[in-house]
């Protein structure tokens, strides 16, 4: 009687150890975690213009950025004489299929006053715009942002480039795809002044 | 292990679990599958009714009656163009108005032509139809007409030349489904 | 002892049922995914709602094309692969909106959207019943996606429980043409 007791006790102590360390070893896990996340330097990698960055679904290089008059790589000035920021960039598509979702990569921050969101791609190639870009075909792309009248123009832009990973398979259908969008990489780019034309 | 010694009640109630574990899985697949099974003979095209030459029928909430089915010119490489018109008289307007409207024309053989939109020039040609902008199925569902507004519709078509007199018109409705009209086409 | 090795020995087929089936298990998107329908240039493949005949494969390194009322010159970093078809709805009226050029690597490439306008594209009109379109498909892909490929039409990009009709394209392609014209392509 007092034999079967004591195994039961031990046995219950035991479970209840083992749910205890289970328990805490997850808590320590999953703080640790979170630590790590807090520690990650804020600091991004810098990006030079005209250096190559591999971005998971994008490789892209950025050329110089510049105000101009011009909306539109071939065009005539725009006739209510506004000024536009004009970056040019190579980019090439490192994933296995036709993809447009190159107008995420570049995010200017911090924000510059003055400066309109969802800036225009255009293909250079064709000098019209951009739609998509084919897999290993890269391009030379401007983006072009239109600065709201009267606006001061910025002298230096802050670009973070984001960047995503390749999933084989995803948690919902388990088809491959592109997840984690993550800034990879800031570059800070002078803005050279509008050419002087008569 | 050691046997273990069941009891004949205990014995008796797993007995009677297990009969009934059937009849819980039937009822709670029957439970789940209700609402689909609702959808999917709501959406379904199963009964047609034929409609005779000059009479009217209900579905959707309203009376359709088919006012003309004709050839009005060509297009290159034999094809024809078709205007189909309709009168429709709007009795329950809430049903009426439940889009998308489904007018089709149909072959003996089955195939099904949708509606395509016509240059002003094909339409323009019919002197009845000159300054006067006949709205098609979609646009006279979304325009939400009153009870007992009576309305022309027409539609246009572009089918292989020579169908004329074969094909009839077809309307399914989301408030007429399961049922939708087929319209029988003076000779 | 030989308990031992019968107990080990269940343990490691366990294990390697567990990881095959892991691995081996269709995925939702594969289950649920396009309904293969494969064939070569020259056969008319008939599917659920249309039916396509592909004819021809064209390369070029540059397209001259009248879209909108103007002369229009495209130039690429890779080839243009230009597929000559012929669709038609079946057994109603369908739009045919996606056409893909897989490449032996598996590499998809959609159609390019760099010759909007261009005369007799397919694809961008809708197609009835007994009134076959004969037309182009033009991609725009690397030089060595050419040989091998495979044409890829469906009704939208990503078919579900749908036919895709797969068309198996030359192995052993010609070369590039400098230059097509395409309203002096001959389609017949």
């Amino acid at each position: 009687m007092i034999v079967s007791w004591l195994a039961g006790l031990r046995q219950a102590v035991s479970s209840k150890l083992t749910i205890g360390i289970g328990g805490l070893l997850a808590l320590a896990i999953t703080s640790g975690q979170s630590l790590l996340e807090a520690l990650e330097p804020p600091v991004l990698p810098a990006l030079a213009a005209g250096a190559p960055l591999d971005a998971g679904r994008w490789r892209i290089v950025l050329h110089d950025a510049r105000l101009t008059t011009q909306s539109r790589p071939d065009g005539s000035p725009a006739p209510d004489g506004a000024q536009f920021l004009a970056l040019d960039l190579d980019i090439a598509n490192r994933s296995s299929e036709t993809d447009n979702s190159f107008v995420r990569v570049l995010t200017v921050d911090p924000p510059v006053e003055g400066l309109q969101p969802n800036p225009t791609f255009w293909l250079l190639r064709d000098k019209a715009m951009l739609s998509a870009l084919q897999p290993g075909l890269p391009e030379r792309v401007q983006v072009v942002w239109r600065l709201t009248p009267g606006a001061k123009a910025p002298e230096r832009l802050r670009l973070i480039v984001t960047g995503q990973t390749f999933k084989p398979r995803d948690n919902l259908l388990a088809a491959p795809g592109w997840f984690n969008p993550k800034p990879v990489a800031a570059a800070i780019l002078p803005v050279t002044a509008a050419e002087a034309k008569p | 292990m050691s046997e273990a010694v069941v009891s004949s009640g205990a014995a008796r109630i797993r007995r009677l679990s297990l009969w009934v574990l059937p009849v819980a899985l039937a009822l709670g697949l029957f439970l789940q599958m209700q609402e689909t099974a609702w959808e999917w003979w709501r959406s379904r095209e199963l009964f047609a009714r034929q409609v005779p030459t000059g009479s009217a029928a209900n579905l959707g909430g309203a009376e359709w009656k088919l006012a003309g089915l004709r050839r009005v010119g060509e297009r290159p490489d034999d094809r024809a163009v078709m205007l189909l018109d309709m009168d429709v008289v709007v009795r329950d307007p809430e049903a009426f108005a439940v889009l998308p409207c489904r007018l089709v024309l149909e072959a003996p053989d089955g195939r099904r032509w949708s509606p395509q939109f016509l240059t002003p020039s094909e339409v323009n040609r019919l002197p009845e139809r000159r300054r006067l902008t006949i709205p098609t199925c979609t646009q006279a569902l979304a325009s939400k007409p009153q009870a007992g507004a009576t309305l022309r519709i027409s539609e246009g078509f572009v089918l292989p030349a020579g169908m004329n007199g074969q094909v009839r018109p077809v309307l399914s409705l989301p408030a007429g489904r399961p049922h939708y009209l087929r319209f029988e086409i003076p000779d | 002892m030989s308990g031992v090795f019968a107990k080990l020995g269940a343990l490691v087929l366990a294990v390697m049922l567990l990881v095959g089936m892991q691995r081996y298990t269709p995925s939702y998107a594969e289950i649920t995914g396009p309904i293969p329908l494969k064939g070569n240039l020259g056969e008319t493949l008939t599917g659920r709602i249309f039916s396509v005949r592909g004819d021809k494969v064209l390369l070029a390194e540059k397209l001259r094309f009248k879209a909108y009322g103007r002369e229009v010159e495209r130039d690429t970093g890779g080839v243009f692969a230009l597929v000559i078809a012929r669709l038609e709805a079946q057994p109603a009226s369908v739009n045919v909106g996606s056409a893909i050029w897989r490449s032996a690597q598996g590499v998809r490439f959609v159609a390019s959207p760099r010759v909007q306008g261009a005369p007799r594209l397919l694809g961008t009109d809708r197609l009835e019943p007994g009134l076959p379109q004969r037309g182009l498909f033009i991609f725009e892909v690397p030089r060595e996606a050419v040989a091998g490929a495979t044409l890829l039409v469906a009704s939208s990009r990503w078919p579900r429980l749908d036919t895709q009709v797969e068309i198996a394209l030359p192995a052993k392609p010609d070369i590039p043409a400098p230059l097509i014209d395409l309203g002096e392509l001959a389609y017949e």
